[in-house]
């Protein structure tokens, strides 16, 4: 039985329309028989870069359309379509035209006969068009932090003495341009870090290390001992397992951690403990952490985690953020496979937490 | 010990000239000689006789390292350290200046007032690593 991608196309567009698209796109197309690998048809835009003309088809395998194309490879790639597990194999690599994206999958079947239908697609350009990004992003963090680091300096130099004392009221409109000041930064860096965690992954897979996810709250915990002094705040740790084995990034779960803890202290009213607390549940390892406060407003719930977005709405100086660390903390557990949500449902508390998969030791 | 008390510091940025210049005359008490740009350091910087470079990395004319690298071929400074300041905050970046030979990298925005505290322990070390 002949099975064909062209089943479903409304009549009034025809085989010879549906040809000409094909013959037009913008990506190499080649069509060839799954055994000898001879081609069947190969798109303008792939006769043009392998410089054939339309009579030459025939005489061509998809072998001779890259001198980089490994026939061995190529079958052990398309194996699983070939056993039916799936409809599409895809890969990424290098090619005489740079990076590029190949997709294959079975256009047509019948008898013992298979023919495949490539897709070469370009990713050269996209790549140039992210790099010219990451730099821009660069260059504009950079050309924010060399004027934030004058005004940051002369107004430290200030109010630290060595020029000698200045007025009270003059120290207080000092202290409100380092406050605001240091508030630019915090979003310059909260940009910096979207935008890495936007673009191509800084880490891989193989990067993931073996963390204790106690050890590491607690040691972000201690990290925050200092904020929770400025803010007369404390922090405990209500329980914990002995050990909670996960994969992962321990930069950026810190990351995740500072955000959440420093939200949680400068959210709490002075005086307030900020509970800890890890538990096992259904195969992840959940860390909840909360503040007696202010809470979030029910119908910003749903919106918290997106960028820009503030839960905080009592006015207060102190809990001014950027909007952008709590999209930074979904981006980063994401990554991880893991969960992040928000309840403000036990009495006068907020509660945010976070899930990740269970790592499996030896011992489980 | 020798006791760091020549600095010569080179930014194109010349509010952040100001600054660094106050806080280590002011706050470390060092000698500061200062430059806008890496060709002009160049040529001053062998009548000054510094212990410590202190440069700025990204510079429109001359870089940061270029500097240092030319700096370093002068007659009797060829053995000068330097510490670069980067507003530049990728930590791929930094490593890449500290595998240059460098002392130290700090990042903008710097404390003023760390900052002579930061230069005194570096020299320290790089003195007794000499030792």
């Amino acid at each position: 039985m002949r099975d064909t991608m062209f089943h479903s196309v409304p009549p009034e567009i025809t085989q010879q329309q549906l040809s000409t698209i094909l013959e037009e796109l913008h990506d190499e197309v080649y069509v060839f028989d799954a055994k000898t690998l001879q081609l069947v048809f190969a798109n303008k835009t792939a006769r043009l870069r392998c410089d054939w003309k339309t009579a030459d088809i025939q005489s061509k395998k998809i072998t001779d359309a890259s001198a980089n194309f490994s026939a061995k490879e190529f079958y052990a790639h398309v194996e699983p379509l070939l056993r039916g597990e799936t409809e599409t194999v895809t890969v990424e690599g290098m090619h005489e035209k740079g990076l590029v994206e190949i997709s294959t999958r079975i256009l047509s079947t019948w008898g013992d006969r298979t023919v495949f239908v490539s897709v070469l697609r370009d990713r050269e350009h996209r790549r140039q068009l992210e790099r010219a990004r990451t730099q821009a992003f660069s260059e504009i963090v950079h050309d924010l932090r060399t004027p934030l680091t004058s005004i940051l300096g002369a107004v430290k130099l200030m109010d630290s003495g060595p020029i000698g004392d200045i007025p009270p009221q003059a120290q207080q409109l000092v202290q409100l341009i380092q406050r605001n000041a240091e508030n630019l930064l915090s979003i310059v860096g909260d940009i910096l870090d979207l935008q890495k965690l936007g673009s191509q992954p800084i880490e891989t897979e193989e990067d993931k290390e073996q963390i204790d996810l106690v050890e590491l709250t607690k040691e972000a915990m201690a990290a925050h001992m200092g904020y929770c002094a400025v803010h007369n705040v404390s922090i405990d740790l209500l329980a914990a397992p002995e050990q909670a084995p996960i994969s992962g990034f321990p930069i950026r779960l810190h990351q995740m951690f500072a955000n959440l803890l420093s939200n949680a202290i400068k959210n709490s009213p002075a005086g307030e403990v900020v509970h800890v607390k890890i538990h096992e549940k259904d195969g992840f390892w959940r860390v909840a952490i909360s503040n007696a406060g202010p809470g979030i407003p029910e119908d910003m719930r749903e919106s918290i985690f997106q960028n820009y977005v503030q839960g905080s709405t009592n006015g207060d100086q102190r809990v001014k953020g950027t909007g952008l660390g709590l999209a930074i903390c979904k981006k980063i557990v994401k990554s991880h496979g893991g969960e992040i949500g928000l309840s403000c449902d036990t009495g006068d508390r907020t509660t945010f937490f976070v899930k990740f998969p269970q790592r499996r030791t030896s011992a489980s | 010990m020798e006791d760091l008390k020549k600095i010569l510091h080179v930014d194109d940025d010349e509010d952040i000239r100001v600054i660094v210049k106050m806080a280590l005359e002011l706050v470390g008490q060092f000698e500061v000689d200062q430059y806008s740009s890496g060709p002009d350091a160049i040529a001053g910087a062998a009548a000054f006789q510094p212990q410590l470079f202190l440069l700025d990395v990204m510079m429109p004319e001359m870089t940061g390292e270029e500097t240092w690298h030319q700096l370093r071929q002068i007659p009797g400074l060829e053995d000068v350290p330097a510490i670069f300041l980067t507003a530049k905050a990728e930590s791929a970046f930094a490593d890449r200046l500290l595998a240059s030979g460098c002392l130290a990298v700090i990042t903008k925005p710097f404390d003023p007032v760390d900052l002579c505290a930061k230069l005194s322990q570096y020299w320290a070390e790089f003195q007794a690593d000499k030792n």
